[in-house]
C-alpha cells in the first residue's frame, strides 16, 4: 500500500523537480539577458582585427591615432548670418564643453601663430618633395635658374608659410599644400574655423568624447549632451543649421541593433529549448 | 587692370554697405560703379618684388586679361615666359601646347587672392569687410584704397594691401609682415575686345 501510494507521487515530483529546475534556468537565462545592464558587445571592428603593425609602439600608435580622429564629434554650424553664426557656435561650444561629456570642445581656437604651422618640417624639408617637383628634378632638361625666377615672380603674393631664405624654390611650400589638411576650406576667423560658401557661414566645433565611441557608457552622456545643446540652439537661433559626423552617431544605432540582435536569438533559443524540453 | 578693377568693385561695395561708418561710403560706391562698367579688360603690367633676402628686386613683365566672373590669364614675358589662368580657387599652367596644367601649393597666395576676388565678384561684400578694414582717399578720378587685416592671424602675415586707380586700376601694392613688398602697376588698359580661343579655354568661357 505504501510502496503503490510512494509509485503514485514518484511522476509528480518529478515533474515538480523538472518545473523547478527549468523555470532557474529560464529566470537565470533572463537575468543573463536583461538583468546585468548594457551587454559587453564590442561593435568596434577595428578592435577585433588582429595586431598588424609588428612593433608594440607602432601599433599603439596606429590605435592612438585611430582613436584621436574617431573619439570625437565633429559639428559644423550653417547659417546665412555669418555674425550670428558664430555667436551661436561659440554658445553651442561653451554648452557642450559645460555639459562635462567631453574632455575638450574646440569652437573658438586658442592663440597660435600660422607661420609656426610649417615649423616641424624646416628641419626636414631636403627630403620632403612633391610628386610634381620629385618628378621635374629628375628631367634632365630641369633649369634651376628659370625655376627659380618663376618661383621669385609669382604673381600678387610671393611664398606663404616658409621664408624665402628657406625654402628659395618653395619646394617645402608645395609639400605642404599637397597634404591634405591643406585643402581644407576651413580658415580661422574671428578666432572660429569658418568656411564660407554659396553665401553661407559655416563654422567647425569638434567635440573630443571622455573615452571610445564604441562604448556605451561614454555615448549615452555625449549624445544626451548634444541633444539638451541642440534643442537650446534651436530655441535661441531656429533658422540655423547644425550638421553633425563621428563614429559616435553611427556606433550608438550599430550597438542598439547588435542588442536588440542578441535579445531577440536568446529570448528564441530559450522558448526553442522549452518547448523541446 | 581689369582685376584690379573687379578688385575695387568688390571691396568698395561693402564699403558702400558701410556707408554709416565709412565718410568716404560715396567715392565708394563711384569708384564700383566706374570699375563695374569694364567687365573684360586687357592691361600691360610690370610687377616688382623686393624681399630682404634678396639683394635686388625681382621685376617681371607681361601682360593681363581680365573677365569678370571668370578670372584672369596672367602672362609674363620677362624675365621668363609663363602663362598663368588664375580662377576661382584654382591657378592652372598653359603649357606649349595649350593644355592647363593645375598648378598645387606654389600659388597658395595667389589662390586665396583670387578666390577673395570671385567672392566679390560674385557679390560676396561682406567678405571683404570681415577680412579688412578698409579706408577709401581721393576721388573717382584717382582714388585710393587701403586694406588692412582685421583678423590678427591675417595680419601676422599680410600688413596690407593698397590699391590705386582712376577709371581702371593702375597699381598694386601688397606688403607682407616679412618685409616682402609686391607693387604691380598696370599700363595701356583697356576694353578686352574679342577673346582668343586659347584665352577662352584657359579661362573656361563656352
Amino acid at each position: 500500500m505504501t510502496s503503490a501510494a510512494t509509485d503514485s507521487r514518484a511522476p509528480l515530483l518529478r515533474a515538480l523537480s523538472f518545473g523547478l529546475v527549468a523555470t532557474a534556468i529560464a529566470l537565470l537565462g533572463a537575468w543573463l539577458l536583461f538583468g546585468r545592464g548594457a551587454l559587453p558587445i564590442q561593435t568596434d571592428l577595428l578592435a577585433m582585427l588582429p595586431t598588424t603593425e609588428r612593433h608594440p609602439l607602432a601599433e599603439q600608435a596606429v590605435q592612438r591615432l585611430a582613436h584621436a580622429n574617431g573619439d570625437r564629434m565633429v559639428l559644423v554650424l550653417v547659417g546665412d548670418d555669418d555674425t550670428q553664426t558664430k555667436r551661436a557656435a561659440r554658445q553651442l561650444g561653451a554648452n557642450l564643453q559645460r555639459s562635462g561629456a567631453f574632455t575638450q570642445v574646440l569652437a573658438q581656437l586658442p592663440p597660435f601663430d600660422l607661420a609656426q604651422l610649417a615649423a616641424p618640417y624646416l628641419a626636414h624639408r631636403f627630403m620632403l618633395l612633391s610628386h610634381a617637383d620629385r618628378a621635374a628634378l629628375t628631367r634632365p632638361d630641369y633649369d634651376p635658374a628659370q625655376a627659380l625666377a618663376r618661383q621669385l615672380n609669382q604673381p600678387l603674393l610671393g611664398g606663404i608659410g616658409t621664408e624665402l631664405q628657406d625654402d628659395p624654390f618653395g619646394w617645402l611650400q608645395r609639400w605642404l599644400a599637397q597634404q591634405p589638411w591643406s585643402g581644407s576650406p576651413l580658415l580661422p576667423e574671428d578666432d572660429l574655423l569658418t568656411a564660407h560658401r554659396d553665401g553661407r557661414t559655416q563654422v567647425l566645433i569638434s567635440a573630443e568624447l571622455r573615452g571610445s565611441s564604441y562604448d556605451d557608457g561614454v555615448q549615452r552622456p555625449a549624445l544626451a549632451a548634444l541633444a539638451q545643446a541642440e534643442q537650446t540652439l534651436h530655441k535661441d537661433y531656429p533658422q540655423l543649421q547644425l550638421l553633425r559626423t563621428g563614429a559616435v552617431f553611427y556606433a550608438a544605432p550599430a550597438r542598439a541593433d547588435a542588442e536588440h540582435d542578441t535579445h531577440l536569438v536568446g529570448i528564441t533559443s530559450t522558448l526553442g529549448i522549452a518547448v523541446l524540453l | 587692370m581689369r582685376r584690379m578693377r573687379v578688385w575695387l568693385l568688390a571691396l568698395l561695395w561693402p564699403l558702400t554697405l558701410a556707408a554709416q561708418t565709412q565718410p568716404d561710403a560715396a567715392l565708394l560706391r563711384q569708384v564700383l560703379d566706374q570699375l563695374a562698367s569694364h567687365p573684360q579688360v586687357r592691361a600691360q603690367f610690370v610687377q616688382q618684388r623686393d624681399n630682404p633676402a634678396l639683394a635686388r628686386a625681382q621685376e617681371s613683365r607681361g601682360q593681363l586679361l581680365f573677365v569678370l566672373g571668370h578670372g584672369m590669364l596672367w602672362q609674363t614675358r620677362e624675365p621668363f615666359q609663363e602663362s598663368l589662368a588664375i580662377g576661382s580657387g584654382h591657378v592652372a599652367r598653359i603649357d606649349a601646347q595649350g593644355q592647363l596644367q593645375v598648378v598645387r601649393g606654389g600659388a597658395q597666395g595667389i589662390n586665396q587672392v583670387a578666390q577673395m576676388l570671385q567672392s566679390l565678384l560674385a557679390g560676396d561684400s561682406a567678405q571683404a569687410l570681415r577680412q579688412f578694414d578698409i579706408q577709401a582717399s581721393g576721388e573717382t578720378a584717382r582714388w585710393t584704397l587701403r586694406f588692412t587685416p582685421t583678423q590678427a592671424r591675417t595680419a601676422k602675415v599680410l600688413t596690407s594691401i593698397t590699391l590705386q586707380g582712376g577709371s581702371y586700376l593702375d597699381e598694386i601694392d601688397v606688403r607682407m609682415a616679412s618685409g616682402e613688398q609686391t607693387r604691380i602697376h598696370f599700363s595701356d588698359s583697356r576694353a578686352a575686345g574679342a577673346l582668343s580661343d586659347l584665352e577662352r579655354h584657359a579661362l573656361g568661357l563656352p
